[in-house]
């Protein structure tokens, strides 16, 4: 827009200075920026590494070679997968079916999505571990009866695993809810499905054929989303007693600092590999600006 | 020396001349039409006068004054955007008030003049109401006071009617006409519309591929257009595509044709040229119309393919051989007699025939501004 | 001639209006059909997430042992120092982080705005997605092998620099300690939530000002600060939500040395001897009325946003 990038230019209004100069101040705030992220990295992986005679692979072969090691990262991904597959085939076919024909709940849906933000895991651990457990008239009534089902002799679900993929699912409304509505809002949902409809297409198979598709960079976001938290996530499994790999990790970690630094080098990488994918695979589809915002839970 | 002078004005973004060389001078109180297809520099050349991009070469002479590397924010310019660009935090009072601000003037001074300015752009009561409270058309208004309340000695348009509705456009343009001449206001007025540019200006400059076409009044743009490019791009017309056989008399060779021309100078037989000739110019004749003796005038025979009626005229396209149609414009009365698929002849005279040089560079231009029209 | 670019809602379809206003019994029955497609997710979230929160607020009022109707709860949480002082440590924290967070974020985020290259753009962005979601049990880990007592840099500065942290009286397991913990990651959230605010800015909003005879600063003051003021806000709401309710990365660095409000209240959890179910929901109901208050303002602020952004 300035037509800075041009070689025969020499003369600059000194507007065009003026940019030039506040360039420096924000560029020195972004170096300090990425060196305050790097640096406990790099500490941490020399750290993890380190042993009497330099480098010291001896804690990560620790690490591989522990049962624990292995049954928690398996569990834990047993978990993350049975959160985003529900996750995902809950919430898309309701943001869309929201965004067709119910317009108006649309205020509710948002609000539903705000709730996790008011209620965070550890509230959210201490609520479901009281309407589960405790019989209480109110709620057994609210719920039309399902809490005391689920709750009954049959199917208990206190501190099971199953309850704790729900609280994940939950924990996650928010980065799913938002990929997704916004992508469909993107590209002009009403529209195409109004167009498969005058074609002879139905609901679901224009669900499936005509918009699944084109929201793929969305519904893939939320996935690896809900994915990375459901992996990282440490205070509904613990306050649920359920043995998962950030629990491991914390036990280990607490009793030696060496093999700590090596279970946080592991963890990052696992969640580089999740937000690249993202990245990878949605970014060159979209414009970069909406997915961004979205990657970013809270923990 | 006029007004405001641009002189050898060029800017290269690498390699390419987005403006290639050009020399403008602009009167004082004169309403200049940068005109042309996207790409051709018109929008280019308006923002190096606002001094948002400094020029490659040349210089920006304003009342005497030479303002080539002056600030932005210290020329006297006053700039309406297509996007309108008010600031949406602040009401339209406080758009316009904006400037006056910058310049440290008394509150009551502009307190007044903002009333004045919404009442000049027929918004009086709207100076409390938010951007997003007003329509395209009455932010673009607000603009346009905006632009006006720091008093410019020049004002910039940039395509300011682009993003708004089609019947809010024609009332919009004539205000800013209106205004503008009101005030006698120097305004230098982007645009890709040519019957906008034709409406409002007191000058157009057609522009293509950086360079200036042709620069003149609207009426002589339209009749005259004197390059192949300003001829396709301005207004609708036919074309026909010929060679010289006698420049003294005026014949040109079409084809099977032959076309009366009224003389022509600068070429010579054997020239290859382009033919143009206004569809209101061509009349229609049934078939059985003999010609007069000694007419002079062009008689071509033909069928009418389509037949579309546009209010005070109707459009004939009538086909004359298998790869070549021919439009007309009747006025509607006239046009009663006629129906689709009728044989009728075609005719128009000498001096309706504006006679244009094409050669490589003509051609070239020639499918720009084509595939500008679709 | 160019088709105008229309603005807003003509553009999205008018015919379902048409249907939807062609007779009042078919809208009815339409919209209530219409609402049972959303009965899996509003049963899902009424178990899950409504119901949990409706049970706390319920349980704040009902006493621990007979479970009747009374506030004192509340009374013995305004009462007990260790729980004042556990919300505003928490309160404390999530303010300082927040800011921290916000305002050297938005630096940095104008930075990576401002990058003409994509590839750094990008690269940038993913960095900042990646260190946004490390929070929790590993990046404990990680201060602590930066700046714990035998940490990477604690050593590094002993060594070369000859400083020592901890006899100057540094801890990474206090309050100062989480601060730098904490804004980790509430700084490349800020980045996250920036980086589209400031594409939010239209160049020829600066060009209009430049135009009226605006100096850089002028415009930063008196346009694009304002202009932004609403994002800002939002954005460290969220961060402030987002310090306030997390629990792990405090639990796993400092457990039970640094009073906060979700250890309390993890604590009252696992404490199931003596369980005061009581007094832990008076703890949440307190988060959550804080972070009520955060996530208020955060909606309310996106939502100047988007009308004056005309959507």
């Amino acid at each position: 827009m300035t037509g800075a990038a041009d070689i025969q230019q020499t003369q600059r209004t000194p507007d065009a200075r003026a940019r030039r100069f506040t360039f420096r101040w924000d560029t020195f705030f972004l170096v300090a920026f990425v060196l305050y992220l790097i640096i406990p990295l790099g500490a941490t992986l020399i750290f993890g590494l380190s042993g009497n005679n330099g480098i010291d692979f001896h804690s990560y072969q620790q690490i591989f070679s522990d049962k624990d090691f292995t049954k928690t990262l398996l569990i834990s991904l047993e978990l993350a997968l049975a959160s985003t597959v529900l996750a995902i085939v809950l919430i898309t076919p309701t943001v869309y079916w929201v965004q067709l024909r119910l317009p108006q709940a649309r205020p509710l849906m948002d609000f539903l999505s705000l709730v996790p933000f008011a209620v965070p895991a550890i509230l959210l651990a201490l609520g479901l571990g009281e309407v589960y457990s405790s019989s209480n008239v109110f709620v057994n009534i609210l719920s039309l009866g399902l809490v005391p089902l689920l709750s009954g002799n049959g199917l208990n679900i206190v501190d099971t695993p199953q309850l704790l993929v729900c609280a994940y699912v939950i924990v996650s409304l928010p980065f799913v809810y938002r990929p997704i509505d916004n992508s469909l809002r993107a590209i002009n949902t009403r529209v195409l499905a109004e167009a498969s409809y005058s074609l002879g297409g139905g609901w679901w198979r224009t669900f499936l054929t005509i918009i699944l598709p084109n929201i793929l960079p969305g519904v893939v976001s939320a996935a690896l989303l809900t994915f990375s938290t459901a992996m990282g996530e440490f205070t509904l499994s613990s306050l649920f007693g359920i043995y998962t790999f950030p629990i491991y990790l914390d036990q280990v970690g607490q009793n030696d600092a060496h093999k700590a630094a090596s279970l946080a080098i592991l963890s990052f990488f696992f969640t580089l590999v999740c937000v690249l994918a993202i990245l990878l695979f949605v970014g060159r589809r979209v414009s970069g600006k909406q997915t961004n915002v979205e990657i970013a839970a809270a923990k | 020396m006029a007004f405001l002078e641009l002189e050898g004005i060029a800017k290269y973004f690498g390699a390419v001349a987005a403006v290639d060389h050009i020399n403008l001078s602009i009167q004082q109180g004169e309403f200049l039409t940068l005109l042309g297809p996207s790409g051709c520099g018109k929008t280019t050349i308006l923002r190096m006068v606002a001094g948002f991009e400094a020029p490659t070469h040349g210089t920006i002479t304003l009342d005497d004054e030479d303002i080539t590397h002056r600030q932005a924010s210290k020329r006297p310019m006053g700039m309406v955007f297509q996007s309108y660009a008010l600031f949406p935090h602040m009401t339209a009072a406080q758009n316009i008030a904006f400037g006056m601000q910058i310049k440290k003037q008394p509150t009551d001074h502009i307190k007044r003049r903002c009333a004045e300015l919404l009442e000049l752009v027929g918004l009086g009561e709207m100076g409390p109401r938010y951007p997003h409270q007003l329509s395209g058309g009455q932010q673009q208004r607000i603009a346009l006071a905006r632009a006006l309340a720091v008093e410019p000695k020049v004002l910039l348009l940039d395509e300011p009617l682009s993003a708004l509705d089609a019947k809010v456009r024609v009332s919009l343009r004539n205000e800013i006409r209106r205004i503008q001449q009101q005030l006698k206001m120097t305004a230098i007025y982007v645009t890709h519309d040519q019957e906008e540019a034709l409406a409002v200006s007191d000058r157009i400059a057609v522009m293509a591929k950086g360079k200036i076409e042709q620069l003149d009044q609207p009426e002589e743009i339209y009749s005259n257009p004197n390059t192949v490019f300003t001829a396709t791009f301005v207004g609708t017309s036919n074309q026909f595509n010929g060679v010289v056989e006698s420049a003294s008399d005026g014949r040109c060779k079409v084809g099977d044709f032959i076309l009366t021309t009224s003389r022509i100078t600068h070429l010579h037989p054997g020239n290859r040229v382009l033919i143009v000739v206004r569809p209101e110019e061509v009349s229609l004749l049934p078939a059985t119309h003999t010609e007069s003796a000694n007419g002079t005038a062009n008689h071509i025979a033909g069928s009418i393919e389509l037949r579309t009626f546009l209010g005070p005229f109707t459009r004939f396209h009538v086909q004359v051989n298998e790869n070549t149609t021919l439009t007309a414009d009747v006025p509607s009365q006239q046009a009663r007699s006629f129906e689709t698929g009728q044989r009728v002849i075609l005719t128009f005279p000498p001096d309706a025939c504006q006679v244009l040089a094409l050669d490589g560079r003509a051609q070239e231009l020639q499918q720009l501004a084509e595939a500008e029209k679709v | 001639m160019q088709i105008p670019a229309s603005t807003e809602t003509s553009a999205e379809s008018t015919l379902p209006k048409a249907i939807l206003r062609s007779g009042r019994g078919f809208r009815l029955g339409y919209t209530l059909t219409s609402w049972l497609g959303l009965l899996p997710f509003l049963l899902f979230c009424l178990l899950f997430e409504l119901l949990p929160a409706f049970v706390i607020i319920q349980g704040s009022f009902a006493d621990s042992n007979s479970g009747s109707f009374t506030v004192n709860n509340f009374q013995r949480l305004l009462a007990g120092i260790s729980y004042i002082h556990a919300f505003q440590n928490s309160i404390s924290l999530s303010l300082v982080t927040a800011l921290i967070g916000a305002v050297f974020g938005f630096f940095a985020a104008y930075g990576v705005y401002n990058s003409r290259a994509n590839w750094l753009r990008n690269l940038l962005v993913g960095f900042s997605s990646i260190a946004a979601n490390f929070a929790g049990v590993p990046l404990a880990f990680a201060f602590v092998s930066t700046l714990g007592v035998t940490g990477f840099v604690t050593v590094l500065l002993h060594n070369i620099f000859h400083i020592n942290l901890y006899d100057a009286g540094f801890s990474l397991y206090t309050f100062w300690g989480l601060v730098l913990a904490y804004v980790y990651f509430q700084l490349p959230l800020m980045v996250l939530l920036t980086v589209p605010a400031l594409s939010a800015l239209k160049p020829e909003w600066r060009e209009a000002a430049t135009n009226l005879g605006a100096s850089n600063a002028t415009y930063w003051r008196r346009i694009a600060l304002p202009v932004l003021m609403p994002s800002l806000i939002a954005a460290m709401m969220l961060l402030f939500a987002n310090a306030f309710g997390a629990f792990a990365t405090a639990y796993a660095l400092a457990q039970g040395n640094i009073n906060l409000v979700t250890i309390q209240i993890a604590f009252a959890v696992n404490g199931n001897v003596d369980f005061d179910t009581g007094l832990g929901n008076a703890l949440a109901v307190g988060m959550i009325v804080v972070l009520l208050l955060a996530v208020t303002l955060y909606t309310a602020m996106l939502r100047r946003v988007s009308v004056w952004q005309g959507r």
